[in-house]
């Protein structure tokens, strides 16, 4: 064991006192690894902070950068805590592997840029008060096996920027595992998806807190695009917006959920597009409810 | 006869009984050398070497950034960015104390493979 575990409470921290809008870590190469570390983009009570945590990126031909591993790592006061890639072109700067990563009071968490920008794995990530956690703009392939969310607005929003491409042409999946949407999540958004770039998002076990408003859509995507939602309790979020774009419209599966403040089935889906509600149950009974396709 | 012969047995009886007794109460006799040491006083052979991790020696594992120059609570931007343009593939992973360590200018991770940087533990300011 290293010198100065995190056994013994010890944080080290890299504090931003630059130019406001600078980045503290630039990573250029490939397998690196960084841990058991915190990136703070400001001093506490200094005006503005800093635009990017850690920016991953290729400066021109040679190695495959990317491919780094965060096993323990925190980012905190930053407009975006992670950047991956700054133009649509750029290659590489893929596959980078979180064990345990909190980001706090950030604009963003993880902003991907290029459209070679794939494979996103977090261990266990934990959000509080990030406006957007993860944040499309090109690439995709996210895979996260828990995740714990106070406050903040959207959860992964998937854009349609001009220039901006997914990995491939429609293949992009989004998979999250083990969610919970604590009581501070009010009128959070989970899935916000902007055009019509297709993408396979699959959310399983999932519990939203109970004073999480009803007043926001929790889910709205668009297109080619199909969206899993398994075994979530207290699944009361009663909005899932569904846009047909160019007279295709999206897939929303619920599976063996429990509807929190089911009424109807109708009433889940705005908009136009698939609902499909697969052995699910009433509110925190196991009254079932009977499996219907919906189409609008 | 028979009692003289029953005599002859008790006695080499009694007389082993005797050696077996003593034999077991002297543990240097009882004990077998080859399969257990006398307790409480280890043989060298059967101690491991103490795992040394001599951060601040010449010979440490580790690039300690508090030897080349790195002070907690001030600016470290130039003895990091030197650690990392040195200390890349092949090299030693680059070892960060705890406390805060200010940066100014953008940290660069140089254009290769591999590298370390060690924390002494993520958490809050």
């Amino acid at each position: 064991m290293k010198e100065g575990s995190s056994l013994d409470g010890g944080v080290t921290a890299l504090v931003w006192v630059g130019p406001p809008g600078g980045t503290v870590l630039e990573m250029r190469g490939g397998e690196m690894e960084v841990r058991d570390l915190s990136i703070i983009g400001r001093p506490i009570g200094a005006e503005g902070r800093a635009g990017i945590g850690i920016l991953v990126t290729k400066p021109g031909k040679g190695i495959g950068s990317g491919k780094h591993h965060f096993p323990s790592l925190h980012i905190e006061d930053c407009e975006i805590a992670i950047q991956v890639g700054q133009k649509p072109t750029e290659h590489n700067c893929d596959n980078l592997v979180f064990g345990y990563l909190t980001v706090t009071n950030c604009g963003y968490g993880l902003r991907v840029m290029n459209a070679m920008g794939m494979g996103f794995k977090f261990d266990y990530v934990h959000t509080r008060g990030v406006g957007e956690m993860f944040d499309f703009w090109g690439g995709g392939n996210l895979w996260v096996d828990a995740w714990k969310i106070i406050a903040g607005n959207v959860g992964i929003h998937i854009r349609d920027e001009p220039g901006f491409v997914a990995i491939g042409k429609n293949n992009a999946s989004y998979v999250c595992n083990n969610l919970k949407l604590d009581a501070n999540s009010k009128e959070y958004k989970l899935i916000q998806q902007d055009g019509n770039k297709p993408a396979l998002i699959v959310l399983n076990h999932g519990h939203i807190a109970n004073k999480v408003s009803l007043e926001k859509p929790f889910i709205e995507v668009g297109g080619n695009t199909c969206v899993t939602l398994r075994d979530w309790y207290n699944f009361k979020i009663g909005k899932i917006v569904a846009h047909e774009i160019d007279g295709v419209k999206p897939n929303i599966l619920l599976d063996r959920c429990r509807l929190g403040a089911f009424t109807e089935p109708q009433e889940f889906l705005i908009g136009k597009g698939y609902l499909k509600l697969r052995d699910c149950m009433v509110g925190v009974t196991t009254v079932p409810v009977p499996d219907v396709l919906i189409e609008k | 006869m028979i009692e003289r012969m029953d005599v002859i047995r008790g006695f080499g009886m009694t007389c082993f009984l005797f050696m077996a007794a003593a034999f077991a109460a002297c543990p240097a006799w009882a004990e077998d050398d080859d399969t257990e040491d006398t307790p409480g006083v280890p043989e060298a052979a059967d101690v491991p070497p103490a795992p040394v991790i001599a951060a601040d020696s010449d010979d440490s594992s580790f690039y300690d950034l508090r030897r080349h120059g790195a002070v907690v609570g001030q600016d470290c931007t130039e003895v990091l960015q030197r650690a990392l343009d040195t200390q890349g593939q092949h090299r030693k992973p680059i070892l960060l104390p705890a406390g805060p360590l200010l940066i100014s200018k953008t940290i660069v991770a140089p254009f290769k493979v591999g590298g370390q940087l060690l924390g002494s533990g993520r958490g809050g300011r």
